[in-house]
């Protein structure tokens, strides 16, 4: 998306009606929120004084009396906020603006423009500004035609600089909110996106978190897992997962996966069952659910509790429900690059169980109940509330943003099913495709070859947790999940966000065609 | 002395290297006429306006009520000397 900043002038011209009325439609339209635009629209914060005392001027000038040109243009600079973004003026950027231009105000707008992380100009009756090059400088004749222009921006695996973009007024008043009340750890901000995030999953319970393996070891802990116990579970994911069982205490035991889902097979759990088995541990990979309601019947069948890790799969859907409600306990990952990703690490648990709530609330703060009192042992596992503040902000878009990943996976299955192995996604679910994951025979060579056309792609497990070295002590072999072996040597994930365009898609899609031959 | 310069992006640049006397001073300078930009060149306008366009005119309209009427068009000098004289109303009078 690109960024539009309207200098003073070109906001007067619409309000003082000072130019052709076909003109003032267009400077509307620039303003006037709208879907399909692949721009946003902004206005410095600096400019809104001189915003207004020119307006009212102008206004009294032309007869309107005092109080009602100050009025009036109170009004008017109201509406233009409900339309716009606010460009932020930070403090700490002054002593530059100083430096930058004559004019304060100007190079305020140019330093508040430069925050942007998408192509940025600024729309203006005066090309006056001293921006360097890093944004450009439009008038209204011009706007078209760059918006039009191609971006130029290289591929990008993940693109989280739109989506702070998309949200940079929200996320600016969450986190400053946490900078000026000062709880820093578990403040306010946790609370509310634990009510936020249970009502959107669905369950009683919500505990944010430190991470999503920490997450992993306090629902492991909080079960009394450990020492002698066996948690079946599946190879074919991020190391974390395994992991966890193993700093229990517990083995981790490896049950193939499904060819077409990657998903742990249920028709191979009730074989894995013994007497130390005290738990499943299934993955919903690349943001698809494992088919829990065949789970949740083996897992009833001997009394086992279900712990989803969900990392990768928050916001998808299984027979309607959501992932992480799927269980006894659900588990997701709040990793910048996750569907739903803070700018640092995070996590959360769900459940509907009040006791393993207390126990994982508990468990989370050193096994604390109250100040200092300490029932049980526990870990470090505390989310740090500006993650939380970040992660509000993401919440307001986040389900639209679940939308575009499915209709973007939806898009690259269609460009791509006769030259890939393009991910299949049983009926029953919604995918938020945390990964779109191909597979592909020659995989270094085709990864290389992509990644000299400039897209960048991954591997998303080269190696299955059954045949890492850390685990070769639970006595693995190679050949115990032939499904996941074959695939971690084939499979790629490409260019996944939910900003990708159609024309970044058909970057890759042609570059895959290319390199595939 | 006549020089040779190019405007890209509202800055002029020299084609070659000139030192001056003095930071500031007037020039005059020839601008081509086919490069001059009107408003009435803005024909990309959608074959139909927004409802939402239309709704922020109507707002518009409506807060300013009579006083929303055409006025000529201005130079940002002339907004800069309004803008000074708001400031001078406001803290010198």
């Amino acid at each position: 998306m690109k960024n539009l900043v309207l200098d003073v002038n070109v906001l007067l011209d619409l309000w003082l009606q000072r130019v052709p009325e076909k003109v003032l439609f267009f400077i509307a339209e620039l303003i006037a929120k709208g879907e399909n635009k692949n721009y946003w629209t902004w206005v410095s914060s600096s400019s809104l004084s001189t915003l207004e005392y020119i307006a009212r001027r102008e206004l009294k000038k032309g007869g309107m009396e005092g109080e009602q040109a100050k009025q009036a243009t109170h009004a008017l600079i109201a509406d233009l906020l409900a339309n716009v973004r606010l460009l932020t003026q930070f403090g700490f950027q002054q002593v530059m603006a100083l430096q930058l231009s004559n004019d304060v105000e100007d190079a305020q707008i140019v330093m508040a423009a430069s925050n942007l992380q998408g192509s940025t100009a600024i729309v203006t009756n005066e090309k006056r500004f001293q921006t360097g090059g890093e944004v450009a400088q439009l008038s209204l004749l011009e706007v078209n035609t760059w918006l039009r222009q191609d971006e130029n921006r290289s591929v990008e695996f993940i693109d989280l600089k739109t989506q702070q973009d998309a949200i940079r007024p929200q996320l600016e008043h969450n986190i400053h909110r946490v900078l000026a009340h000062g709880q820093y750890i578990m403040g306010p901000e946790v609370q509310e996106l634990e009510e936020v995030l249970a009502g959107y999953v669905g369950v009683k319970h919500c505990i944010a978190a430190s991470s999503g393996t920490d997450t992993l070891l306090i629902a492991l802990m909080a079960l009394g897992i450990g020492s002698g116990d066996e948690v079946i579970t599946t190879p074919f994911t991020f190391i974390a997962t395994g992991e966890m069982i193993a700093l229990a205490g517990a083995k981790p035991v490896f049950v193939d996966i499904d060819p077409l889902t990657y998903n742990i097979d249920p028709n191979l759990i009730e074989a894995a069952i013994s007497s130390r088995t005290k738990a499943i541990m299934p993955v919903s990979l690349y943001g698809q659910c494992a088919d829990f309601d065949a789970i949740n019947l083996i897992a009833e069948k001997y009394n086992l509790p279900v712990i989803e890790d969900g990392a990768q799969s928050f916001g998808a859907r299984y027979k309607g429900r959501r992932s992480c409600g799927l269980s006894t306990i659900g588990s997701t990952s709040f990793f910048p690059s996750k569907p739903l990703g803070c700018y640092g690490d995070g996590g959360a648990l769900f459940t509907n169980d009040d006791a393993l709530a207390k126990a994982m609330r508990e468990i989370r703060v050193h096994g604390q109940d109250r100040r200092y009192h300490h029932p049980r042992i526990g870990i470090n596992g505390r989310m740090d509330t500006i993650q939380a503040a970040v992660l509000l902000a993401k919440m307001k878009v986040f389900e639209e943003e679940v939308t575009a990943r499915a209709r973007i996976g939806a898009r690259y299955s269609e460009f791509l099913r006769d030259v890939a192995v393009t991910p299949y996604i049983a009926p029953e679910n919604r995918s938020v495709y945390a990964q779109y994951t191909v597979q592909v025979e020659n995989r270094d060579e085709v990864q290389q070859r992509l990644k000299e056309f400039g897209v960048p792609t991954a591997a998303h497990y080269p190696v299955p947790l059954h045949l890492q070295l850390a685990f070769s002590c639970f006595g693995s072999s190679d050949g115990s999940c032939p499904v996941s072996e074959a695939a971690s040597n084939k499979v790629m994930s490409l260019p996944m966000h939910p900003f990708l365009t159609e024309e970044t898609m058909s970057t890759v899609v042609r570059s895959w065609r290319e390199a595939i031959i | 002395m006549q020089v040779e310069a190019i405007y890209h992006q509202g800055q002029i640049r020299f084609k070659r290297p000139v030192r001056f006397k003095y930071d500031d001073f007037s020039i005059t300078v020839i601008v081509p006429e086919e490069a001059i930009a009107v408003y009435d060149e803005i024909t990309e306008l959608p074959a139909s306006v927004s409802d939402a366009a239309h709704s922020m005119l109507d707002r518009i309209k409506n807060i300013l009520g009579e006083h929303f009427h055409p006025r000529p068009e201005a130079s940002i000098q002339q907004d800069r000397e309004a803008l000074f004289e708001a400031l001078e109303e406001k803290y010198l009078r």
